[in-house]
């Protein structure tokens, strides 16, 4: 890289830009101010903020990868709650699908008669209560107990569950459990499923509907156990925003020992440099005169320069300088056919237009023929001559054959009109062969003018030489 | 530089405890959400269920048809069908088999579901058509209270080409009726005083232009004409008294605004033979249920009779229509 050129230079930067055209002295004091802060600033970030992202990255990945392996959540939830001296005991709505919709439920008495335990519309089980005391499982109270409340017996009014048709019997007796026609809990055609056992019960659903509860007959109003288990189908992942909180740790990081260690004035004043050189590239008036290859190496350079361990003042110097001298490097060989004043204007930040259109490069291929007229004894090794001359500069589009032939074939043609009839066979035989001269035509060549070269002569003087060439082919004719 | 380090350090470790904190191991505790009374009520029961608890009560209808036995009956039987089964195998006690007409088949059509919180609460099926080719039945079913289990309470036979009111898919469930629904064509009580005086009267009823004209009336004319006929014969007289008991009736509400009513209708029918002749049973039912009775000139059959009738909606330009129907003697005394 260009740059690397630069790291024995022990002037500072300052020096080597009188183009900022400031007081030099007040440049200098101010520059070292920013310098020293510059400094501190890229300390602070690479020797401060970045360890402690770092650390704060790698103790988040680690916390993930923790809560992805022992401190994942556990699958099966067990929660019990103990019942004391109830017959009844009822979940509330909900209560039965409160952490997966597959639980088993299990029931276990004081006594070892029949209990059973059932899974019910609320509706139902309600309508089966109707006045008894009973306890309710209202919820979990934390993931291994669930909370119980209890509900003593209400007196006979109506109690509201007659709510639909009153017409042809009476109303208000829903507990009546000493009717003859009344059925035990277990052939209770209400329920959506119903087990029981000795002293023990134990049932287990799949999926639950939000309005059924699990209701549960002691049988005796004694004291019971009941248990919930809940599979967990979907577990909560905490691993996954420790990962993607470290990652972006790790981003910062990496940002605040590069990007942000950079002054500001700095990352400004890159830019403004590259774009200082962009004009003078337009000026060349081609698209493609600079290469892709060429800017993207006069950038790269300018970046390799960040990645370097501790803060070299040179080598950011020199870094500038070299993407500076890069693309200046690219421009200079593109522009350097143009008129003097341009291709030397590394300085002046003035455009250096140059119109194709207004060249006319017949009046200097004239003043080319010219020239090889005065040498008229080898007239083909003149022309060869007057041609490399022109053509003495490389150009990115055309290359020196083409233009050599084609300014040939023009001499050629002038010295046709001028030296008629004597010596026209013996050129022609020597003439070289260029059938694609064709293709460059005076007007639209959008090439630089080689021709201005040697002419020296300013783009207004044009039309001027034109006639004058003109003139000069009447006269020779 | 001991400090710096040390700054990290206890930087980097007060960040680490915060983050622990939201390794918490289980997550959030749930929750329950307030229980929401759903604007859509509930199906009373499940598909499932209903196919159980029908299931249940033709076991019971099948093992008593078979040991002919009623003793058992009352467990899964009430009103008029089990009088109705009663008397049904108390006949087949005697012929030796049950009558055609007795077949409930297995497989259902449609049923409508109620979605009503409280009690009692009635669920109506209709069956395929028996093996046989005879008609569907519509089952009617009742839980009386909730410690109470489902019942048949009643059968009707539906006739040929009678159309049935549209009800809610059993997912949604139907709204059960009361005796005084309004906003229909008559509420059910004063409809089935009407059909059951017209059933007395016949076409001297008020009522006749309101009525459809249904088998089950076409039957009974044929029927008593022909006992008329054999009854002039011998200057013997014959009468039907058709009474409509009390709060026996059971409605749906359909989804078109009409209801189904499926009401009992008591009837007795009082045959005397004249010129001092008896009078005996007229069937071959009559008479298995007469036994060893004494005939007397006068002859009292109490028969038990459920109809099926769908009121339409008000404002509809349709009539009540009766759409099934049973009759089944139940009791015949020599007076």
């Amino acid at each position: 890289m260009s740059f690397e050129d630069q790291t024995d230079e022990t002037e500072p930067m300052i020096a080597e830009r009188p183009e900022h055209g400031d007081d030099a002295a007040q440049q200098d004091s101010e520059s070292a101010e920013i310098k020293r802060k510059n400094r501190h600033r890229a300390k602070i970030m690479r020797g401060v903020v970045t360890p402690i992202l770092g650390l704060l990255a790698v103790a988040a990945i680690v916390l993930g990868a923790l809560n992805a392996t022992i401190w994942k959540p556990s699958r099966v939830i067990t929660a019990t709650a103990q019942v004391a001296g109830e017959q009844y005991i009822v979940t509330d709505a909900n209560v039965e699908g409160l952490v997966d919709s597959h639980v088993k439920v299990d029931v276990e008495a004081k006594h070892s008669d029949t209990v059973c335990v059932a899974l019910a519309a609320s509706k139902d089980a309600a309508g089966w209560l109707g006045n008894d005391a009973y306890a309710r499982l209202t919820g979990l109270s934390d993931w291994t107990t669930l909370s119980v409340e209890k509900v003593a017996a209400r007196s006979d009014s109506d109690s509201g569950n007659n709510s639909g048709n009153t017409g042809d019997s009476d109303s208000g007796s829903t507990g009546d459990s000493s009717s003859k026609d009344s059925v035990s809990f277990q052939d209770s055609d209400m329920w959506r499923s119903v087990q029981c056992g000795n002293g023990k019960a134990s049932i287990e659903t799949q999926e639950t509907n939000s309005t059924d509860v699990v209701f549960i007959d002691l049988g005796k109003a004694t004291d019971s156990d009941v248990s919930f288990e809940w599979t967990r189908q979907v577990l909560p992942d905490f691993a996954m925003p420790m990962y993607f909180v470290g990652g972006l740790l790790a981003v910062a990081a990496v940002l605040t020992a590069s990007v942000f260690a950079m002054p500001p004035s700095r990352r400004r004043k890159r830019a403004a440099v590259r774009g200082e050189a962009q004009p003078a590239d337009d000026s060349a008036a081609e698209a493609g005169k600079v290469t892709v290859g060429q800017a993207l190496a006069g950038s790269l350079s300018g970046f390799a320069s960040l990645f370097g361990p501790k803060p070299k003042r040179r080598r950011r110097h020199a870094a500038g300088r070299a993407a500076e001298s890069a693309a200046e490097s690219a421009v200079e060989s593109a522009t350097e056919n143009i008129a003097e004043s341009a291709a030397a204007d590394e300085e002046t930040s003035q455009p250096v237009i140059v119109d194709p259109a207004s060249r006319n490069l017949v009046a200097d291929a004239a003043d080319a023929a010219d020239a090889a007229e005065a040498a008229d004894a080898a007239q083909s090794a003149d022309i060869d001559d007057a041609a490399e001359q022109t053509a003495a500069e490389e150009t990115a589009v055309i290359s020196p054959e083409e233009l050599q032939a084609y300014f040939a074939r023009l001499a050629q043609e002038i010295e046709d009109d001028a030296a008629d009839e004597a010596q026209s066979e013996t050129v022609e035989a020597e003439q070289p062969d260029a059938p694609d001269n064709t293709s460059v035509e005076p007007g639209g060549e959008s090439d630089g003018e080689p021709l201005e070269e040697t002419q020296g002569a300013p783009y207004s003087g044009d039309n001027e030489s034109d006639e004058s060439t003109e003139s000069t082919k009447e006269e020779e004719a | 530089m001991m400090k710096r380090t040390l700054t990290k350090l206890v930087t980097a470790a007060l960040v680490a405890g915060t983050l622990v904190s939201l390794g918490a191991c289980e997550g959030r505790l749930p929750t329950v959400p307030a229980a929401s009374s759903s604007a859509t009520a509930e199906p009373d029961l499940t598909q499932e269920q209903e196919k159980a608890i029908r299931n249940k009560i033709l076991d019971v209808i099948e093992k008593a048809d078979e040991s002919k036995n009623t003793d058992e009956l009352s467990t899964r039987l009430t009103g008029p069908q089990l009088e109705v089964r009663t008397s049904e195998i108390n006949i087949a006690k005697v012929t030796g088999k049950l009558q055609a007409k007795a077949s409930i088949p297995r497989d259902m059509t449609q049923t409508v579901i109620p979605v009503n919180n409280g009690w009692p609460r009635v669920v109506f099926t209709v069956t395929t058509t028996t093996d046989d080719q005879q008609s569907k039945r519509l089952m009617v079913m009742t839980q009386n209270s909730a410690r109470e289990n489902y019942k048949l309470w009643g059968v009707a036979r539906l006739f040929q080409g009678a159309k049935l009111p549209k009800f809610e898919i059993p997912k949604l469930g139907s709204e059960m009726g009361t005796a005084k629904d309004s906003e229909l064509v008559a509420t059910p009580a004063d409809a089935v005083a009407q059909y059951c005086d017209l059933l007395n009267k016949g076409d001297s009823s008020e009522y006749k232009s309101q009525f459809a004209d249904d088998l089950f009336r076409q039957d009974l004319n044929k029927l008593s004409s022909t006992v008329q006929q054999g009854m002039e014969a011998n200057n013997g007289t014959q009468e039907q008294t058709f009474t409509v008991p009390e709060d026996q009736m059971k409605i749906m509400r359909s989804a078109d605004g009409g209801d189904l009513v499926v009401a009992r209708i008591d009837s007795t029918w009082t045959r005397r033979a004249g010129d001092g002749r008896e009078s005996l049973p007229a069937s071959d039912e009559e008479k298995a249920l007469f036994g060893d009775g004494k005939a007397t000139s006068v002859m009292k059959v109490t028969y038990v009779n459920v109809i099926a009738l769908h009121i339409p909606a008000a404002g509809s330009d349709q009539q009540i229509t009766a759409v099934g129907a049973e009759r089944q003697p139940v009791k015949v005394e020599a007076l």
